[in-house]
């Protein structure tokens, strides 16, 4: 993985919304990083990045959970980041066979929640 | 203590969660979906402390050990699920309640870390007023893409929305929560005008991922 250094990334509130994320992950104390993410993206700001920590919290319990390879499309368009972040020591690498892409995916995989009504 | 309020959207997408939660499930009646849930919910509330010092409900006279152990990996480790105890999961409870464990268990921890980001409580799950008996049906149309488990084949969107697909009332739950919460705006848009900028959102699912070594 790469250091995740907060100064690099050029998003705004991005060392804010960075260690929030971390700690809430981890559930270490919140107060003050709280207050330090309102100052920099405001209440409505940091109540979006709030239900972000949740959303994705379930998202990776389900995708690990029931092992989805990932999609045809994006694993083609993902090699070099991958290797750059070493995704592929992570457990659930071993979910997709890279070689050969299984399962068809998404013909379409900027559409990721369509139709995911039940 | 330094809270951040929750959004009229946000508050309604936990409202009507919590609603189908106490609905019960597929496979689980709603006295065995609430101890699902408790028995998330204390493992994701104790996340910060070592799994074998977590204070658990009593949950033995709803869930059996296998039930138990398919919470307990999916609420504390995911990353470490693997196909060969996955199998051995689904063959000691079966595929379709495997899914509603899976599916129920990420739903309590997003309501559990959701509750924890912002500073709030969280309420246990009322079981409706007049709760429908568990179907335990398969839909079909189910086909083998390489996963722990079957889902819909062909599907025409990405693998995560079909994920929970063999327990549809499980996928309808997830999302309920999971879509209002992270693609309001729109996945197919690259620009959000939300609150956080589509960059900002990602920024911090990115690292949420990261953190619980989420190769997908």
């Amino acid at each position: 993985m790469g250091d995740g250094d907060p100064a690099a990334s050029e998003v705004a509130g991005g060392a804010e919304l960075l260690a929030f994320a971390e700690a809430a992950v981890k559930r270490e104390p919140l107060d003050g990083l709280r207050a330090e993410l309102i100052d920099a993206v405001g209440m409505e700001g940091a109540g979006q990045a709030a239900a972000t920590v949740a959303a994705f919290s379930g998202l990776v319990r389900v995708a690990d959970g029931t092992g989805i390879p990932i999609d045809d499309g994006l694993a083609s368009a993902s090699t070099e980041i991958r290797e750059q972040l070493d995704l592929h020591s992570f457990n659930g690498a071993a979910n997709t066979d890279l070689r050969s892409v299984v399962g068809g995916g998404s013909k379409h995989p900027n559409s990721l929640f369509g139709g995911a009504s039940g | 203590m330094t809270t951040i309020s929750i959004s009229p959207d946000f508050a309604a997408a936990v409202d009507a969660t919590r609603a189908r939660l106490g609905e019960g499930g597929t496979w689980f009646d709603t006295c065995e979906m609430a101890a699902i849930v408790d028995r998330a919910d204390a493992r994701s509330r104790q996340r910060a402390t070592a799994p074998w010092n977590h204070d658990l409900p009593d949950t033995a006279d709803t869930l059996g050990p296998a039930e138990c152990s398919i919470i307990d990996r999916i609420a504390t480790d995911p990353g470490s699920v693997d196909p060969a105890w996955a199998a051995e999961q689904v063959a000691e409870v079966g595929e379709g309640p495997y899914v509603e464990l899976v599916g129920t268990t990420a739903v309590a921890v997003a309501l559990r870390v959701f509750a924890d980001s912002v500073g709030a409580e969280v309420v246990p799950i009322a079981p409706a007023a007049e709760p429908g008996e568990p179907s335990r049906e398969t839909p079909d149309g189910l086909g083998d893409i390489g996963a722990h488990v079957r889902m819909l084949e062909p599907f025409p969107f990405a693998n995560v929305a079909r994920a929970l697909s063999q327990v549809p009332s499980a996928n309808t739950t997830f999302y309920t929560l999971v879509r209002p919460m992270y693609s309001a705006a729109g996945f197919e848009e690259l620009v959000w005008n939300t609150a956080l900028s589509r960059p900002q959102v990602e920024l911090v699912a990115a690292r949420v991922a990261a953190i619980n070594e989420c190769f997908y």
